[in-house]
C-alpha cells in the first residue's frame, strides 16, 4: 500500500544534487569576507537573483507540505490564499508600501529599525518577540521535510514514526552544518539553483497530476471527485462548511503584514542592491508566491482524487484520523505517479527547498539574535565582524537544537497552516503594527510600540484554541467553534494592538515629540 | 449556472494565469539569475581589495 517508484537510482541522484549542492555553497564562501557579506549577502544581489532567492526561500519543502495537506482537506477552496498572496506582492511591488522605506534605512535586520524609529528597547523587544514567534513558527518544518522523504521513498507505513524522527535528526543536522559554513552568500546562490531544479520539480509534478488519466487523475477527475464528496464546499472559500469570511479576512492580514516584516522574506528587501529592485523582486516574485502555494494545493487535491479512486487506501486516508494522515497523502501520490529516475531528480529538488528554507530562515532569526539582542545587551553600537559571525553561528546551532528536540516531541496539528499562521501573528500583529505606524503616523511612541509589541505576545493563546472548544464541547455541551477560532481569536488581538499602539502613543508621547508641541505652542 | 460551476470556471482561469505568468518568470528569471551571481561575486571581491587598500 505504501510502496513508491522510488529506487536506488533515484537514492543515488539525491546525495549526488545534495552533496554537489553542499560543497557548491561551502566553495562561494570564500566570496565572504566580513558580515555584511555574511547576514545581507553584501546587499550585492541584482534583480533576478533577489527574485529566485526570495522565492527560493518561500517555496521551502514545508510549503509544500502544508499546502498539499489543506488542499487534501479543503479542495481547491485552499487556493484563495495563494491568490491572496498573489494580490497582496503585487500591490507590495507596485506602490513599494513599507518595503521601500526600509531598504532606504540600510538596515542589516528589520528589528533595526525599531532602533531608529523609536528606542533601542523597542529594537530589543522586537528582536526577542521575532525570534519567539519565528523559531516556534519553524519548529515543524524539519517534521514535514522529513514525513515527506519517508513517505515519497516509500520508507512509510502504519507505523513510521521512528524513521520520521530519524530523517527529521539527519536533515537537522545537515542544514546546520550548510547555513553555519555559508551564511547569505551561499544562500542566495543555492536558492538559485534550487529556484531552477524546484520550478523542473514543480511542473513536474503538475504535469503528472494533470495527465495521469491511469490513475483517475487529471483536471475533469479531479474536479468532478471533490464535486461528489464535497459539493459547493470545495471550490466556495467562504461556504460554511469551507473556511468562511472570518478565515479569508485573516489571511488578507496576516499575508500582507508577513509581506512586509516577516523577517525570512522580509529580509529580500534589505539585500538588493537598491530600493527599486526591492520594489521589482516584490512584484515579479508575486507569481512564485502564487505557486509556492497553489502547485502543492493541486497536488492535495489530486492525493484525494487518488485515494478516492483507490478502495485499499480509504480506511487508511479517509477514515477516522482523514487529518491526521493528510500529510502523507502527497508524497505517497507523488512517488506512486512520477516515473523512476525523475521521481529521484523531483525528491533531490524538494530536499533542496528544504535546505534552502531552513539556512534562510535560521539565518534571519540567528542574525536578529546577535544584532538586535545581543549587541544591544553589550551595550555596543555593532558587534565586530568576528563577534557578529561568531554569535550568529552559535545561534543557529542553538536553534537547531531546539528544532531538533520540538520536531520529534511535538505531534503534527490538524491544519499546520493555521498553526504557522498563529504563531506568525505572534511578533506581526505588534509589529507590523509598529512598524507601519512609526512609517506613517508622526505621533507615533516609543511607548504605544512597546504596547502593541507585547499586546501580539496574546497570539500565543490561540495554540490552546483546540483543547478550550474540546474542554467547552464536553463540559456545555455546545460547539463554540464558530466563533471563537484560531482565526478570530488573532484577528481579536491584531486590533487589540492597534488600539495598544493608539493609546500608547497618544498617552506617552516621545520627549522630542513634547519639545516640538511646546515650541510650537 | 450553478455557483460551484462559477467556481470551478473562476479557479481554471486563476491557476491558468498563475501558472503562465510563473513559467513566463522562470523563463526569465534563469538566464538573469546565473549574470547576478557572477556579478555578486564581482562585487564581493572588488569590495574586499578595496578595504584591503584603504588600510594600506
Amino acid at each position: 500500500m505504501f510502496e513508491t517508484q522510488f529506487t536506488n537510482l533515484d537514492w543515488g541522484i539525491v546525495v549526488v544534487y545534495l552533496v554537489g549542492t553542499g560543497v557548491f555553497g561551502m566553495y562561494v564562501n570564500k566570496h565572504v569576507h566580513n558580515a555584511s557579506d555574511y547576514l545581507v549577502g553584501g546587499r550585492g544581489a541584482g534583480t533576478a537573483l533577489s527574485i529566485a532567492s526570495f522565492i527560493g526561500t518561500g517555496l521551502g519543502l514545508v510549503t509544500l507540505m502544508y499546502a498539499s495537506m489543506d488542499g487534501f482537506t479543503k479542495g481547491f477552496s485552499y487556493l484563495v490564499v495563494p491568490l491572496i498572496a498573489f494580490a497582496v506582492y503585487l500591490f507590495l511591488g507596485t506602490s513599494g508600501f513599507a518595503i521601500k522605506r526600509l531598504r532606504e534605512m540600510k538596515l542589516t535586520t528589520l528589528p533595526e529599525y525599531f532602533e531608529k524609529r523609536f528606542s533601542r528597547r523597542a529594537r530589543i523587544t522586537s528582536g526577542l518577540i521575532a525570534v519567539l514567534a519565528g523559531v516556534l513558527n519553524m519548529g515543524l518544518f524539519p517534521k514535514m521535510g522529513a514525513t515527506f522523504i519517508t513517505y515519497a521513498t516509500g520508507l512509510g507505513g502504519e507505523n513510521a514514526e521512528l524513521t520520521v524522527n530519524l530523517i527529521t535528526t539527519l536533515l537537522i543536522v545537515m542544514v546546520l552544518v550548510y547555513t553555519v559554513m555559508g551564511g547569505m552568500v551561499a544562500v542566495l546562490v543555492t536558492d538559485y539553483i534550487q529556484f531552477l531544479v524546484l520550478s523542473l520539480g514543480l511542473g513536474l509534478g503538475l504535469w503528472f497530476c494533470f495527465t495521469d488519466l491511469d490513475s483517475h487523475l487529471g483536471w475533469a477527475n479531479m474536479v468532478s471527485t471533490w464535486q461528489e464528496t464535497k459539493g459547493e464546499a470545495a471550490f466556495n472559500p467562504v461556504h460554511a462548511e469551507s473556511y468562511g469570511w472570518t478565515y479569508f479576512f485573516w489571511q488578507i492580514v496576516l499575508v500582507f503584514t508577513a509581506g512586509i516584516c516577516w523577517a525570512p522574506e522580509a529580509t529580500r528587501a534589505l539585500t538588493t542592491q537598491d530600493s527599486a529592485t526591492t520594489k521589482r523582486t516584490f512584484l515579479f516574485g508575486a507569481p512564485g508566491f502564487f505557486v509556492r502555494m497553489a502547485i502543492p494545493a493541486v497536488w492535495g487535491i489530486a492525493a484525494y482524487t487518488y485515494v478516492f479512486h483507490h478502495p485499499e487506501l480509504h480506511e487508511y486516508f479517509l477514515g477516522e484520523n482523514t487529518a491526521g494522515h493528510a500529510s502523507q497523502a502527497m508524497p505517497l501520490l507523488l512517488g506512486k505517479i512520477i516515473p523512476t529516475g525523475l521521481l529521484g531528480l523531483l525528491v533531490a529538488g524538494l530536499l533542496a527547498a528544504f535546505m534552502s528554507t531552513h539556512d534562510s530562515y535560521l539565518l534571519s532569526w540567528a542574525s536578529i539574535i546577535s544584532q538586535d539582542i545581543i549587541a544591544p545587551l553589550k551595550g555596543v553600537k555593532e558587534l565586530s565582524d568576528q563577534q557578529s559571525i561568531f554569535y550568529t553561528r552559535v545561534s543557529v546551532v542553538l536553534i537547531g537544537i531546539f528544532l531538533l528536540i520540538w520536531g520529534i516531541w511535538y505531534e503534527l496539528p490538524e491544519s499546520v497552516w493555521t498553526y504557522m499562521s498563529i504563531t506568525g501573528m505572534v511578533y506581526l500583529s505588534g509589529s507590523a503594527t509598529a512598524l507601519i505606524g512609526g512609517m506613517y503616523w508622526k505621533r507615533a511612541s516609543t511607548t504605544g510600540a512597546l504596547w502593541a509589541m507585547y499586546g501580539g505576545l496574546l497570539a500565543i493563546s490561540g495554540l490552546f484554541v483546540e483543547p478550550i472548544q474540546d474542554w467547552y464541547e464536553a463540559e456545555y455541551g455546545a460547539s463554540i467553534t464558530y466563533w471563537f477560532n484560531g482565526p478570530s481569536l488573532t484577528l481579536a488581538i491584531f486590533g487589540i494592538c492597534i488600539l495598544l499602539f493608539v493609546a500608547g502613543s497618544l498617552l506617552f508621547p516621545n520627549r522630542e515629540q513634547l519639545l516640538t508641541a511646546q515650541e510650537n505652542e | 449556472m450553478a455557483l460551484a460551476t462559477v467556481w470551478i470556471k473562476f479557479w481554471e482561469a486563476v491557476l491558468t494565469i498563475g501558472f503562465g505568468s510563473f513559467a513566463i518568470l522562470v523563463l526569465i528569471v534563469i538566464p538573469l539569475g546565473a549574470r547576478d551571481v557572477f556579478r555578486l561575486f564581482k562585487k564581493l571581491d572588488a569590495g574586499s581589495s578595496q578595504n584591503e587598500d584603504s588600510r594600506d
